[in-house]
């Protein structure tokens, strides 16, 4: 098997210092399916990262719908400043391509989606013990197709973008003739998404917006997840 | 969802099958009075099984199998069981058996003392009285006894199944389960000394799940000629699918004498029948050896550290799931009985809970995918 090298140097696991990141040392001390392999630390600039490279073993029956093994090695990243969910890499070179990952650029590790909630809510009843067995929860979930709730929302094609685009439900009829539309866009709060309605314009009207163009793409059925990889 | 469970006993066995319609097949007890002590590492397989019967309001099991008489089977199990030949165990707590499951060695078996001789006078009880007993194979003793009782063999035809048949009373269609007689066979308590673990029970159990065929072979304290027998046998009669396993309870405690006639250095080499029965392991298969910790070094008593490499290089080489220890589940300290489901997915060796159990703040599972 192959493995995607961990990011940063190696460290002690008794030279850890971020507290989330000790709390996931202390839980793996006595979690019977878990394995600690190192640990890791990288810094740039202001950032500072600590690197937790584990085993899991998730609960697995025999007939799989996605390749997730009985052991998967995982990289766990805790950021200083808690600014947002540590981070889970699947470090198997082959780890499939599933829902519930965030995008990620060619030739990096898939990057697991823990939570629907965001992080500032899940810091709130966060525990070292708890996000392993979240981790193993996912591996399992997603082992068996079950991961995704039957009334969630489809995962979003490409996550870099937080705006939403309204549009008039006459652009999806199949007789709709070619329209030249304008956005107003209505943030709730400063540098928050933009939600964008659009509406019918008169293409002899100038305008000195910047124009937007609707394409309609018709593709076959396809399960729902980010984009393979990042452009 | 099926579950077949496990308990850490130590070297000895005590398994049960909880079907989807509630129904309890318990094979064998080994209760061990050390293991009532917090210290020690066994279950307390009185006060588990008790609480557990409790818990789902019932008073019994409605199979008790004992595959065989030795005491790792059956200790103190005369202590926790309602038996019907005699009023000393017939106290109110007592478990109730609803079909009893024996060898017939288990009633033809001369010079037995303690527990053994307990369960040989029940089994031959409910043999007399024509109920709750199910006896596996008819050696011509058996036949002889019954005349000696004043019965017929065929009076009591009913109560007993051969090796090659499947056991009544439990169907797919019904039960989600069948059972297949592997052995014993009539000639294993016919001779002139009855070898107990020669005329074990072995039974090949196939749930049906939603239509999912999963399939248990449960062999008790058997050795490599009886498995070499068993597969030539069941071959010879075209029914490789009743050797097939998606779950194997490992004979005897992890003893190489279960896969072949010498230990080795470090890799136990299985005789070639036995090798094959290995090599039935279907893709995330299971093994389970109910037995101590493999140890790291050389012993006399099983587990042996070299049929547990036999064992563990079969599920690899099948890509099977695990060769799992019942004494190593989780922990060796504290091992947890040792629990698979079988669902329309196959079987799931459960770790819920293994993994961050008690500092978890959160009641509900989290839900992945960025609401962002």
């Amino acid at each position: 098997m192959t493995w995607f090298p961990a990011p940063g140097d190696s460290m002690e696991p008794e030279a850890l210092v971020l507290d989330r990141a000790q709390e996931v040392r202390e839980a793996l001390a006595w979690s019977p399916c878990t394995r600690l392999i190192e640990t890791r630390q990288w810094a740039s600039g202001d950032r500072y990262e600590e690197v937790l490279v584990v085993e899991i073993a998730p609960e697995l029956p025999q007939d799989l719908v996605h390749d997730i093994r009985s052991q998967e090695r995982l990289a766990l990243g805790f950021e200083r400043g808690d600014r947002r969910c540590p981070r889970v890499l699947a470090l198997r070179i082959d780890f499939p391509h599933v829902p519930h990952l965030y995008s990620t650029p060619t030739g990096e590790p898939r990057w697991l989606c823990l939570y629907e909630d965001p992080w500032a809510e899940v810091r709130l009843r966060w525990s070292g013990a708890g996000f392993l067995r979240d981790i193993a929860q996912w591996l399992s979930r997603t082992a068996v197709g079950e991961l995704h709730g039957a009334d969630q929302p489809l995962e979003p094609f490409l996550l870099s973008g937080l705006d939403v685009v309204v549009f008039p439900e006459a652009v999806f009829a199949e007789d709709s003739p070619p329209r030249l539309y304008v956005a107003t866009g209505v943030a709730e709060r400063p540098d928050r998404p933009v939600t964008f309605k659009l509406e019918a314009a008169d293409e002899n009207q100038p305008s000195e917006a910047n124009r937007m163009y609707v394409v309609v793409v018709v593709g076959q059925p396809t399960v729902h997840g980010a984009i393979h990889d990042s452009p | 969802m099926v579950k077949v469970k496990f308990y850490p006993v130590g070297n000895g066995d005590c398994s049960q099958i909880i079907l989807a319609n509630q129904k309890r097949l318990l094979f064998d007890y080994c209760h061990r009075r050390k293991a009532e002590d917090k210290d020690d590492p066994r279950i307390d397989l009185h006060k588990a099984l008790s609480d557990e019967l409790t818990a789902a309001k019932r008073t019994g099991f409605d199979v008790v199998a004992l595959t065989h008489l030795d005491d790792d089977h059956i200790a103190n199990s005369t202590e926790f069981f309602f038996l019907e030949h005699a009023k000393k165990y017939q106290s109110a707590w007592r478990k109730r058996i609803g079909e009893l499951w024996v060898p017939a060695a288990a009633i033809l078996e001369k010079g037995l003392t303690g527990e053994a001789a307990v369960w040989r006078s029940e089994a031959r009880h409910r043999l007399k009285e024509g109920k709750g007993i199910r006896v596996f194979s008819k050696p011509s003793k058996l036949a002889d006894w019954l005349e000696s009782e004043g019965l017929s063999l065929e009076q009591r035809r009913h109560l007993i199944t051969d090796a090659g048949r499947l056991v009544p009373g439990f169907t797919c269609e019904r039960d989600g389960v069948e059972f297949f007689v592997h052995s014993p066979f009539a000639k294993h308590a016919d001779g002139g000394t009855v070898l107990r673990n020669e005329s074990a029970l072995i039974l090949h159990a196939t749930f049906d799940v939603s239509g999912r065929k999963t399939r248990y072979l449960m062999v008790g304290d058997s050795s490599w000629e009886i498995l070499e027998e068993i597969v030539d046998i069941t071959r010879a009669r075209s029914r490789d699918i009743r050797l097939r396993w998606d779950l194997y309870n490992v004979p005897h405690h992890c003893s190489y004498l279960a896969l072949g006639p010498e230990k080795g250095k470090d890799y136990t080499k299985p005789v070639a029948n036995v090798k094959w029965l290995l090599n039935q392991c279907q893709q995330g298969g299971i093994a389970v050896s109910s037995s101590d910790p493999i140890p790291r070094e050389d012993t006399n008593d099983p587990p042996h550290r070299q049929a547990a490499a036999t064992y563990r290089k079969a599920i690899v080489d099948n890509q099977g799931r695990k060769f799992a220890v019942t004494m190593e589940h989780l922990s060796t300290q504290r091992p947890k009985v040792l629990e698979i489901s079988v669902g329309a997915r196959g079987v799931t060796l459960m770790q819920a809970g293994a993994v961050g159990v008690s500092a978890v703040t959160s009641s509900r599972a989290p839900r992945a995918g960025s609401r962002r």
